[in-house]
Parts: C-alpha cells; structure tokens; sequence
C-alpha cells in the first residue's frame, strides 16, 4: 500500500517533470523563433525542403516499383506463354487413356516447368485438373493452391484458351510461411496452368531503394538546413553587431562604432550606421554642453545675486524699522518690500539647493535616526502655521524606535515640505501624519483632506514651479521648489517619494526609505492610497465586477 | 563559339551517362553469394481435394485412392483423403503401402439401397512397411471397400479401412524420398545404409523425420544383423532446425550416456543427404556440445570422410584375365601380365591385395592362392553331384564367401581367412539354385541372383551370427521387381547395385542400376554385345566382359570415369576389383 502510494507518487512527480521539461522546451523554441531570424529561417527551410523532398520521394518510389513489376510481369507472362507452349506440346503426344497415365503426363510437365525455375527458385508451378477425381491437379515444391487468388481462377476457367491472365497475391507455403507474389495463369484445353512468382527479391530491391531514398532525402534536408543557416548567418552575424552597437548607443556608449569589412550591403548599413553614431554624439555633446552652461549660469546667478540682495535687504530693514514714520503710502510699500525680499531670499536659495543638485554636488550626511524624532521635530516646526490654517496635526507612530540610516537634515526639509504643502492645501481640516516600519525599510505618510490632485497631477506634482492652480498668484505659498528637491532629496537616499490624491478626497505624500543606506528598496511599510479610500473602492468593484459577469 | 558548343556536348553526354546499364567494362569472376541455399531438385506434389457432390461410389474409391497417396496436413495424416471416409478419425495409416503396377477397372457390386462395394484388383510391385522398408514382391493384389450412403445421400467408404495405401509407381516417386539411415557394422567402425521410405510432408518435416527414424534404429528387417546404434536408449529430438547450411540437432538429455562421436558420425553422414546441409551443430539439451576430434561445435562432412562406406572413394587397382588364362592388371592403356603365372578363371581379390580367390573351368572347385608367392593356401570342392560354384566374394575382414549351386538347391560356403573352409548352417536359400553371391564390403549385407518361380531374381539378404555362434546369411527380400532375369551383379556404391539383366520384352541382356533400397531402377548404357558379367568398386569405373555375337572371343570393357564411354580390351575376360 505505502509503496503504491510512494510509486504513484514518484510517478506523478516524474510525470510532472517531464511535462516541465517539454513545456520548458516549447517556451524556448518559441522564444527562439521569436528572437531568432535564423532559427526561423533554418526551420522553414527545413520544413518546406522536407516537404518537397517527401513528395518527391513517395512519386519516385511509385515510379520505381511500377517500372520493376512491369519488367516482371512482362516476364511472367512470357514464361507463361513459353510453358504453356511445352506442356502444349507435351499433352499432344502423351497417351491419356486413364487417370494414372494422365496423372503422370501432368506430373512430368510441372517437373520439367519447375525444372526450368532454376537452382534460385524464380516461380513455381501449378497445374489444375477438374475431371480428375480425389485430385485437383499438381503443384511443384511447397506452395498451396491457396496461393491463386480464386477470382484468378474463375477468370481462367471461364475464359478462352491459351489467353493469359495475372494478378497479385500471396504465396503461402506449406510450413505456413508467406510471401508477396506475382500470379499468372491460362488455360490449356480442360487444364488450368498457373506460374507463381515470389516478389522477395522485388521487394528486397525496393527496400533497399526506400531505405536509400529515405536516407538521401534525409540527408539532403538536413544539409538543405544546414546551408540555410550558413547563408543566414553570414546576413544575420552583422545585423546582430548592429543591434548590439544600437543597444550600446542607446545606454550611452556613444563611442560605439560597427566594423565595415567589404562594400556590400552590410558595409553600407554600417557605414550609415556609424555616420548616425556619429551625428547623434555631437549633438548629444553639444546639448550637454549647452545645459553645463545653463547650470552654471544659474549657479553663478543666484550667487552674484546674493551679495546685492544682502545690501538690499539691509536697506529694506532700515526702512522697515523706520515705516512708522513715513506716511501710509510707503509704510505699506516697505512691508511689501519686506515680504518680497523675504520671499525673494527663499527663492535663490532654493534655486542654489537646485543648482547644487543638477550639478551633481549633494552629498549625503547619514547618521542612524529615530525617524519619530524626525517627524516630532518637522510638526513641531509647523505647528504654528497650522493653528493658524485652523488644522490640526494628527501623529500615528508606532511604539518603538525606527532606526534608519539617513541624513537628518534633508529627511526634515522633506518633511517639513510636505507638512507645509499639507497646510497649505488643507483648508482647515485635520492632516494624518503616519510612521510605518518594516524589517528593510521605513514610511512616512503625511494625509490632508483638502481638494485633492486631479488625475495625472499625481507626478506633475513634483515638477519645478508646477502649480496647482496656474491662476493662484505666485505670491501666495512656497517658491514653486520644494516638492522638486524633496524628490531630489528621496532620491538621493535610494527612497520613494510618491503622491496620490483625488478630487474632493484629499492626498496623500508618502516617503519611503531604505534602513540601511544604500540598500535598494523593494516595497514600502505603509499603503500609497489611505487605507480608508481603499475600503471605499472595494465594495463598488465588487458591484462593477458582477453587473459585468 | 567552339567552346559553349563543347560545353552542350558534355552536358548531353553527362546526361546520357547518367542512365541506363553498362555497355562494357572488366571481366570478373562471380559467385552468386553465399547466402543462397542449395535448393533440393524440383518436387512435384499432387492437390488432394474432396469428394464431389453426388459422386457414384467407383468415382469416391478412386477420388479416395487419389488423395490418400498425397501425404497433407500438418504430419502427413492425409487430412483430405479422409473426408472420403463415414469415420474420419477412424483411420490411422502409417507409410505401409502396396505398390501397384497396374490397376484393372474397378469392380462394383451393389449391397441394396444405400449399400454398394467396389473392389480394387490389380498387380503389385512390391510393399513398403509400417518402418519404410521395401520389399519386392510381384503379385496380385485385390482391396475391397464397402460404402454406405450417408444422411445426405452422399456416398462414403465405411469399412473395411484399408491398412495399406494403395500407391502407383509414380506416386512413389512422388511422394516418398528414399534416403540412407547410417548404423555400425556389429564388429567394425565401418558404417551401413539402411535405406528406408520417408514421405515429403513439408520442407521441415523431412529432417525431422529422418533424424527420428535414425534414433529409433534400424528397419526390422536389418535389426538382426547386429548393426549398432551409438544412441541410448530413450533418446529423443527436441528439435532439428536447417538454416544457412548448418543443421542443428538438438537430443535429449539420455543422449548424454551415447559415444558423442559415432553418435555425429551417424548423424552427419545421415543429414549430409539432404543438399541443403553442409555442417552441423550437435546440442544436448540445448546446449552446444564439442565432440571429441572436431574443432568448435561445428561439425563439417569432412570431418567424417573417413568412415565413408564407400572407402576412401579412390579409383582401386583392376584385375583381369589375359589371353593365356594368367592373372594380369588391368592399367589405363590395357592389360599388363606382371603377374606370376597363375591360371585364375573368375577371381577375386581380397581388400588387402594379397590374395586371390578362383574358380577352376568346370567351376567345381575354388582355390585361395596368395598373390605375391602363388602358394595355394587351401581349396574347396563341390561335395555334390552336378555343384558348381557362384564366382567367389570376400568381406573385408578377409572371409571368401561362395556358393555351391545345383539345379535344385545351394549351399553356402566360407572360407575364413582364406584357409579354413566350413559350410555355413542358416543358408536361407538352400531350395534354391544361385547364380552370384556378392557380399558388401562392411561385410553385413549379401546380394544374391536367385531362381525363384523359374525367374534369376535379385535379393538382397542379412549376414550375421546365429544364435549357435556360427555366421548366417537369412532375411533374404527381393529388392525389384522390374528386372525380369538378372545374370551377375557387382556392388557399384554401399546402397547400390550394377546388374547385368533383361526387362519385361527386352531378352538382350543390358546394364542396370538398382538401388537397395527398392526406388526405381534406372537403365545405363552397355557397350553393347552379349554383357556376361560385371564387376564394380565404389569410385573406380565400372567394368564388364562381353562378347559380339557370332565371335566367341571375350572382351573386358571399361566405362571411362569422365564420357558415358566404353572402351574394350580384346581377348581379356573375369575383371575384379577387390572384394
């Protein structure tokens, strides 16, 4: 019973692997076809030569075997008409008086017809008499009379003498073995005389014409493949260096040229290909210049800025202090000039902050935190512009430290970014920061329920100077920066920075980040739609998903 | 211009090369490969067939007659000759059979209704036993069957069921193969043919069938002549197989017990007479068995040349009696008298060329004279009124047999290594007057030219120790019925006969080949003349003495060994080979 179940079970397990290992197969002939042009060439070669050479195989056996048993039929009938002709003879002279001389006369005519077979047995010999009680007639060596095929002998009994007739048979012996034959008879006066002629050297003959053809057609299909993929190879070996020279190009290689050997085609496509590369590196080159400038013109800008601004918000804070005793006029435009310059102030060092990035000068600071601590810090910062906004701040963190490794000061400044853009697109309802955590990462989610994020602005979010609402004046809110470098700065610590939101349903921010730096990030603790929109949606899927079935 | 037209006429020419045979080529020598077998002779085989519907009870007894004398079915059981019978399964024939020469019209008699009899009357030749041995024995024959009708008033054979099929001399031909089955001589390594009937059932049967009759002994007629088999009691074959010239017998475990060695002597040269075997392999219980003086386990006919019964086939020197009545050979270009002065009238010469054995010219006394010296070693007279002796035979153990006959009866004498002379007591033909006495060379078998109902039959008979001790010759049978008188005889081969003898309507005395065995003797071309006598010697050409008519000088002649041609040696008479 146990070994049953064990053997059953072996099998199913060996049945199962080897389905594996065909289906494994047929994905791989599959790709290979897919991918391969000379897979695809080889194996149409290979099938429509088969083909070709099948047909015409079959027709040239069919020629074969008709142009041998016409030879032996030709002849068979002639030896008939020669045997018919001596028992002809012999029939003339013999006495017949009584069964046994006639008897006689018989047996010596099939003797000396069988006689003139040959040591190699080329026929044998049956002759047939119905007058004669107790005996149909005489036969030479082993054959049986079953060998006729009855239909033959109606045929010759019932038709005019000395016309020959044949058809094909089997030649039964009597040790009971068989063999395919060539049956030929006539009739001679009240006597029925039949020549048997075994086709075993025909049919040897054509076996070894059958195994020669199959072999040569074999032969000549495969050689017929293996050509085809020669000549394909010799297409497909430069067209290959081309796409491998393309792939380079495009992961930036641009250097990558394609060898020419020849003037043909090929040379040709990789003369045009090289002149290509070539055109495509310059102008590459030229725009990385040209955007090398761009970045430092905006470096070098915001920093020859700087020192003007200084000595002009120095003056502006003399004429600040001094407002209350200009009339009302310029009191409130020095306000405004405070404001600004401020604002204006803000700005350039975003612009800095920005240009340092593009230039590739940001560095990471990293030192293991609690990112509670970070997230307390970050809200306690904001706090005062949420009472003022009228939100409320809500804090789920969980219970213990979650240490990860990241660089304090740009985890806060994402935070403090998002919770800003939190207040500021609040309108006064409460904000839902989350802390998530999990063996190789953490999460931090920071939720309004304000008016949302139309679809498709879930990335354009983090655009330079995008904006919500191109009609809000650009006086109002941050510098237009923030989400941009606090994408940069995610990015930086190989993290996430993700947006989601729907019209009338808020958004949400949420940050993910490795806990150990430089590891990559595969997965974030905490979900990117809340948890209660998610609730929502379930139940009207359901709904759609049956009112579909 | 030139050169595209060269070009065409290449192609054409390439093309035509590509089709069709050879036109020409080397010379080379061929054999056709060794695969094929060597075939036996064409054999021709009669188509049995069934009684016809509302056939007259005559037409069912010979339609029964026909069928029986074909041997069908799976072990020659005449499957079709049955359905002529009220009782198919009743009838249990063996190979016993009446050999007719002529079959008068059927008698018929009618028994009332649904009753009838129909009488098959005719001469017979002879008979085949139950174990293949045939016997002449020409004389009337009468076999009766009574038929009934059957429910669907269809006519068949009830009773008596014939013992005996009824078989014509072509029949035989036919359907039987006579073939040699080879024993020991009682005292010597010397082999003896007993030749039997075997019919042809089917291609495998035959070796079968000869292996088995082999096994189990020799015919009842030869069993008392001693011969020996090597094989144990008990033995039998498991199966016999010929395929690429090589015959395997596989025996039993009790032939384990038997001389390996004359058992495959035995068993080699009874399979070598069939064509299709050239080597055999012997197996006891399957397994290959090595015999002793044979290397590997394949035995080939050469192995056990020696003990052909033939001797060892080489021409033998001929001896002759010259002109002036002296004993001469016989050489290529004609008689040589170098031999001493020996008057010898119908010598004989023993196998070891040293002594002669002759008759006087009355033919009254035999005299036993040694070859080289011309000492008369001893000498037998006829002891009664009128005896005169047969030419005198040795055996090869150096016994000199001869026969004193008179008009009423004979006697046989032996003279035992050419000294001590005694009559011999068992002579089975003492009411009969003999004209020759020949023994075989293994020394077991005597041919004789008997006067049986005023006709010189020939008979061939045993030559064996009687229960007293003493030698016999008995068992005489007739072997032809063809030959109407026979006047000498010679053995040519160990199994068969030259006799000088008239058929049926011929009263010249002619050449003949009998075989032993009782197959169909076949004529040979004489040199013409009055043939007196015959001598012959397995390998050597055969020769005769023979006169024209109307000269009374005698001639031997000698039968060239490569034409059917005689050449004559005027004035020379009684040639002799050894034996």
């Amino acid at each position: 019973m146990n070994t049953w179940v064990r053997l059953t079970t072996a099998a199913r397990r060996g049945l199962r692997a080897v389905r594996r290992s065909v289906r494994a197969a047929l994905r791989t002939a599959y790709v290979s076809w897919r991918r391969s042009l000379q897979a695809r060439v080889v194996t149409t070669t290979f099938l429509v030569s088969g083909l070709v050479v099948a047909v015409l195989g079959v027709f040239l056996m069919q020629q074969i075997t008709t142009a041998l048993l016409e030879a032996k039929e030709r002849a068979a009938l002639l030896q008939l008409d020669e045997g018919a002709g001596v028992a002809q003879g012999r029939l003339a002279v013999a006495s017949m008086d009584d069964s046994d001389s006639t008897k006689i006369t018989l047996n010596a005519i099939v003797t000396s017809l069988a006689h003139r077979s040959g040591p190699s047995g080329l026929y044998e010999v049956i002759i047939l008499d119905r007058d004669d009680p107790g005996s149909l007639g005489f036969s030479s060596n082993w054959v049986r009379l079953k060998s006729v095929p009855a239909v033959l002998m109606q045929q010759v009994e019932s038709s005019d003498a000395s016309k020959p007739y044949r058809t094909y048979g089997t030649l039964t012996y009597d040790d009971g073995s068989s063999e395919p034959g060539l049956i030929v008879g006539t009739k001679l006066s009240r006597y029925q005389l039949y020549y048997l002629f075994p086709l075993t050297q025909e049919r040897q003959s054509l076996e070894v014409v059958q195994q020669t053809l199959l072999g040569v057609g074999a032969a000549l299909v495969l050689l017929l493949a293996a050509i085809a993929s020669l000549v394909t190879r010799q297409v497909v070996i430069p067209v290959r260096m081309a796409a491998q020279a393309a792939e380079r190009l495009a992961a930036g290689r641009l250097e990558e040229r394609m060898k020419v050997r020849g003037e043909d085609d090929l040379a040709r496509l990789a003369t045009s290909f090289n002149d290509m590369a070539a055109n495509l590196q310059e102008k590459i080159v030229q725009l990385q210049e040209l955007s090398q400038v761009q970045r430092v013109f905006v470096s070098d800008v915001s920093h020859e800025l700087r020192t003007p601004l200084t000595t002009v918000r120095m003056a502006a804070e003399v004429l600040y202090e001094a407002r209350a005793d200009f009339d009302p006029m310029a009191a409130r435009s020095a306000e405004l000039l405070q404001s600004q310059l401020e604002r204006f102030e803000g700005l350039l060092a975003d612009l800095l902050e920005i240009s340092r990035y593009d230039a590739g000068a940001a560095t990471l600071d990293i030192e293991p935190m609690d990112v509670r601590e970070l997230v307390l810090r970050s809200v306690g910062y904001t706090e005062d512009l949420a009472e003022r906004k009228g939100s409320k701040i809500v804090q789920k963190l969980p219970g213990e430290a979650t240490m990860a490794e990241v660089d304090r000061r740009r985890v806060e400044r994402i935070l403090r970014n998002l919770l800003v853009n939190a207040i500021e697109h609040g309108e006064g309802k409460d904000i839902i920061v989350s802390v998530g955590a999990d063996r190789d990462a953490v999460a931090i989610a920071v939720r309004d329920h304000g008016c949302g994020l139309r679809p498709g602005e879930t990335t354009m979010v983090f655009d330079r100077f995008w904006r919500a609402d191109p009609a809000r004046a650009r006086t109002t809110g941050g510098t237009g920066l923030g989400l941009s470098i606090s994408m940069e700065d995610a990015q930086l610590h190989g993290g996430w920075l993700q947006a989601w939101g729907e019209p009338g349903q808020g958004s949400q921010f949420r940050l993910s980040l490795p806990r150990v730096a430089g590891s990559e990030l595969r997965g974030s603790p905490l979900p990117l739609v809340p948890p209660e929109i998610e609730l929502q949606r379930a139940p009207y899927a359901g709904l759609e998903l049956e009112a579909e079935a | 211009m030139r050169s595209r037209v060269l070009a065409v006429l290449a192609a054409v020419f390439l093309a035509g090369g590509c089709v069709g045979v050879p036109q020409g080529g080397r010379v080379l020598s061929g054999s056709a490969g060794g695969t094929e077998q060597p075939v036996d002779d064409p054999y021709v085989r009669i188509i049995p067939v069934g009684p016809e519907r509302d056939a007259t009870p005559i037409t069912i007894v010979q339609g029964f007659r026909t069928a029986s004398s074909s041997f069908d079915g799976l072990n020659g059981e005449h499957q079709v000759a049955r359905t002529y019978l009220a009782c198919s399964s009743c009838w249990r024939p063996g190979v016993a059979s009446i050999v007719y020469d002529q079959l008068d019209a059927p008698g018929y008699h009618d028994d009332g209704p649904g009753h009838a009899t129909v009488t098959l009357e005719g001469t017979q030749l002879g008979k085949i036993g139950a174990d293949g041995q045939y016997i002449a024995d020409a004389r009337r024959f009468k076999q009766i069957f009574r038929l009934r009708q059957d429910a669907q008033r269809q006519w068949r054979i009830t009773d008596p069921l014939p013992t005996e099929l009824l078989l014509s001399r072509d029949d035989v031909t036919r359907a039987f193969r006579t073939l040699d089955l080879y024993f020991f001589a009682p005292d010597a390594q010397v082999l003896v043919p007993n030749p039997v009937f075997i019919p042809l059932v089917s291609r495998s049967w035959l070796p079968t069938q000869l292996v088995k009759q082999l096994i189990g002994g020799p015919t009842t007629w030869l069993k008392s002549a001693f011969v020996r088999s090597a094989f144990p009691a008990g033995t039998a074959v498991r199966k016999l197989e010929i395929s690429g010239g090589v015959a395997t017998v596989d025996l039993s475990r009790q032939a384990r017990a038997g001389d390996l060695r004359n058992m495959s002597i035995q068993l080699m040269w009874t399979l070598r007479q069939l064509r299709e075997v050239q080597r055999m392999e012997l197996r006891i219980d399957g397994r290959p068995i090595e015999v002793p003086g044979v290397g590997g386990s394949l035995q080939s006919i050469r192995d056990w040349d020696a003990f052909d019964p033939d001797g060892n086939g080489e021409p033998q020197p001929a001896y002759v009696r010259i002109g002036d009545g002296r004993l001469g050979h016989l050489e290529a270009g004609g008689p040589q008298a170098t031999l001493p002065k020996l008057q010898a009238a119908h010598p004989a010469i023993s196998y070891d060329h040293r002594q002669v054995a002759s008759l006087n010219r009355a033919a009254d006394t035999v005299t036993v004279t040694d070859l080289v010296g011309g000492a008369v070693r001893t000498t037998l007279r006829a002891t009664s009124k009128g005896g005169r002796f047969t030419p005198p035979s040795w055996d090869s153990r150096g016994n000199v047999w001869v026969v004193e006959s008179t008009t009423t009866g004979s006697r046989l004498w032996v003279i035992e290594g050419g000294t001590r002379s005694a009559p011999v007591d068992g002579w089975a033909l003492t009411p009969y007057p003999v004209r020759a006495l020949r023994i075989s060379r293994d020394g077991t078998r005597a041919a004789a030219i008997v006067k049986v109902d005023n006709r010189w039959q020939v008979q061939l008979g045993r030559v064996d120790r009687a229960p007293s001790g003493g030698l016999q010759a008995e068992g005489f049978i007739a072997i032809s019925s063809e030959l109407q008188s026979a006047i000498d005889l010679a053995w040519s081969t160990t199994d068969h006969l030259a006799v000088v003898g008239m058929t049926n309507g011929n009263s010249s005395p002619s050449l003949f080949d009998v075989p032993v065995s009782g197959a169909p003797t076949q004529p040979m071309i004489g040199p013409g003349g009055e043939v007196t006598t015959i001598t012959a010697s397995p390998g050597s050409p055969l020769l005769v003495t023979q006169r024209v008519s109307g000269d009374p000088t005698l001639n031997v002649c000698r039968l060239s060994d490569r034409y059917d041609e005689w050449k004559c040696f005027n004035g020379t008479s009684d040639p002799a080979y050894a034996g």
